[in-house]
């Protein structure tokens, strides 16, 4: 992987701690994404991973902590100005647009690189058809990579699961972005489609992009990331390799109970 | 052109291309209808089309909602009225100047009301109407209180100005095709994609670097400056305007364009704005009930074809029509 940029970490946040309440739900979480590679974060329901995706998207404020991506801190930013530093994510219940076609949902994606101005879109200039033609192409390229090329013109709502799905990711990656946020991106999955879409995974690592993978399908997991990350009540507990994590008795403890020596 | 390219090129002006097709339909109208009183009905819709297609960008496509738009028509229509009548402007300086005004006075509304949506935004967009109203029936000296203003100008440049209906006809829909022009371009950009994703989930439209806030603002403005320039263009028509045209009910009647020709479908706006303007006019001797009959129809529309109108009577047939066709493979193949 070519490291064009001296510092390896893309992403990198430090103590950084939200509270709801009194109810800590990250508490003094570092975490670090390299560039290039796929980094899982883990943990039982309830860890706070949720939350990390959700301040590192600018949806949640964190009380405390920086987030500093690409040399910029993002703690304090819109949700749309951090999209449009190279952030991208899907979500876990999908928030398609799901009354717009498939190929509009994708170009939805590219909305940060449209860079109309209200006075051109009005007028539709000559620059604006041309920029909007090379958007479509785009938009096409990426639902043909995504398998959806054939449903470019349904509307979303008519897709089955799956496709919903890998809409959700072409939506994402449309944009290029430098860093993807998948947010249990196999959630419901039947095993075919979990594969299709731990390929494509792939297929968008080997492209260069930085990804963060949420997600509790462990074979999934495993299989496709360099680094793993695990938080438990908000905590970091364990960081390292798939092969370390899963011998950490500290993970091990977090997602089984407490093994007493009952024996 | 050769003939390969021919429909490639009509797909790709599709919008431009209907909107010509329209236009020429509508030239020849005023030697159909040449009754001056049929034809003044039609002018209204005119003025009202210019309304609701900026309406409909804000309800169609941002997917919001405003009980207050004939307040932006009022003001449109009442200063243009002062400019001309008082300050003796010609109208077509007026009038961009009025639309440049009543913009920045729904941005100034806009700002603080727009953190609201749904019923609250409906109540504060009627409270903004009901000031206006307030202030145009009162404010005496510059209104002309309840009787309004009369004696404004039409259009024109100077030597020649616009006389009878049928001159009127050309000037107002004009006018409605350059605003249904750019809707339509509008709605086809980048930003209108991004308005119709805010509209379906803000948060995900915000992940994909939309500016949900400014551009609700920005659609929320330029919607009171298309119903600005309508209030104008009327303002100049009629000669005469009075504020009970601008309340509350006016306000309700401009959704209720924009629902009957299908919340988001610009085309369905047209049919909308000509139903509900000619429709008292057809009801003859039952028109005091016209308030109940546009509830019911509202009703009956949202219930039977709640895409719109147009939109829903063009689904019903394609449904029709598909049924048909796949009832006479069944019978081919049975055969």
């Amino acid at each position: 992987m070519p490291a064009l940029n001296s510092e390896p970490m893309l992403l990198q946040t430090t103590d950084l701690t939200k509270h709801f309440g009194g109810l800590p739900a990250l508490d003094g979480v570092e975490f670090a994404a390299e560039r290039g590679r796929v980094t899982a974060l883990i943990g039982p329901n309830g860890a706070g991973k949720t939350t990390l995706i959700n301040c590192l998207t600018g949806i949640l404020r964190p009380d405390r902590g920086s987030m500093v991506f690409d040399g910029q801190e993002l703690s304090g930013l819109p949700p749309h100005r951090i999209a449009c530093l190279g952030i991208a994510r899907t979500f876990q219940n999908l928030r398609l647009f799901s009354g717009l076609s498939v190929l509009d949902n994708v170009l939805c994606g590219l909305s940060a690189r449209a860079g109309d101005s209200y006075l051109e879109a009005f007028i539709r200039t000559a620059g604006l058809r041309h920029r909007e033609r090379r958007l479509w192409l785009t938009a096409l390229e990426t639902l043909d990579i995504f398998g959806l090329a054939d449903r470019a013109s349904v509307p979303a709502d008519a897709l089955s699961y799956g496709e919903k799905k890998r809409l959700d990711l072409a939506r994402a990656f449309v944009s290029s972005p430098k860093l993807v946020l998948l947010d249990e991106p196999v959630a419901g999955l039947n095993p075919d489609e979990t594969e299709r879409v731990g390929t494509l995974i792939r297929q968008m690592r080997r492209g260069g992009v930085t990804l963060i993978l949420v997600e509790h399908d462990m074979d999934l997991v495993m299989s496709v990331s360099d680094q793993l990350v695990v938080l438990d009540g908000g905590r970091r507990i364990a960081v390292g390799s798939p092969d370390d994590v899963r011998c950490n008795p500290l993970v091990l403890e977090a997602y089984l109970g407490k093994i007493s020596a009952t024996a | 052109m050769t003939t390969a390219r021919a429909p490639a090129f009509a797909r790709r002006h599709r919008a431009g291309l209907s909107v010509i097709a329209l236009s020429v339909l509508l030239l020849p109208v005023p030697f159909i209808i040449a009754n001056p009183w049929q034809l003044g009905i039609l002018n209204l819709v005119a003025v009202n089309t210019v309304v609701v297609l900026g309406l409909n960008l804000f309800i169609g496509y941002a997917g919001q909602i405003s009980l207050g738009h004939a307040a932006f028509f009022g003001l449109g229509a009442y200063s243009s009225a002062v400019l001309t009548t008082v300050w003796g402007w010609p109208p077509f300086v007026a009038l961009p100047v009025t639309a440049t005004g009543v913009a920045l006075t729904a941005l100034i509304v806009g700002v603080p009301t727009l953190r609201l949506s749904g019923h609250y935004l409906a109540m504060a967009t009627l409270g903004f109407n009901i000031v206006v109203h307030h202030v145009l029936v009162h404010w005496d000296k510059v209104t002309g209180g309840p009787s309004g203003l009369t004696g404004i100008p039409s259009f024109g440049v100077p030597g020649v100005t616009l006389r009878g209906e049928t001159q009127q006809y050309y000037l107002l829909w004009a006018a409605a095709m350059v605003a249904l022009t750019l809707s339509v371009n509008f709605v086809r950009s980048g930003l209108g994609r991004g308005l119709a994703a805010l509209a379906e989930d803000e948060v995900a439209a915000a992940a994909m670097g939309v500016d949900v806030r400014r551009g609700k603002i920005a659609v929320f403005t330029i919607s009171a400056a298309f119903a600005s320039v309508g209030g104008s263009l009327f303002a100049h028509y009629m000669g005469t305007i009075t504020p009970d045209t601008f309340g509350i009910f006016a306000s309700i009647d401009f959704v209720i364009m924009v629902v009957i020709g299908g919340v988001g479908s610009l085309w369905g706006s047209l049919a909308g704005a000509a139903f509900v303007t000619i429709l008292p006019h057809l009801l003859g001797p039952l028109e005091d009930y016209k308030d109940i009959l546009h509830g019911l129809i509202v009703v009956v529309v949202l219930l039977v074809l709640p895409r719109g109108l147009l939109a829903g009577l063009v689904d019903l047939a394609k449904t029709r029509l598909a049924q048909r066709e796949s009832a006479t493979s069944t019978r081919a193949v049975q055969g």
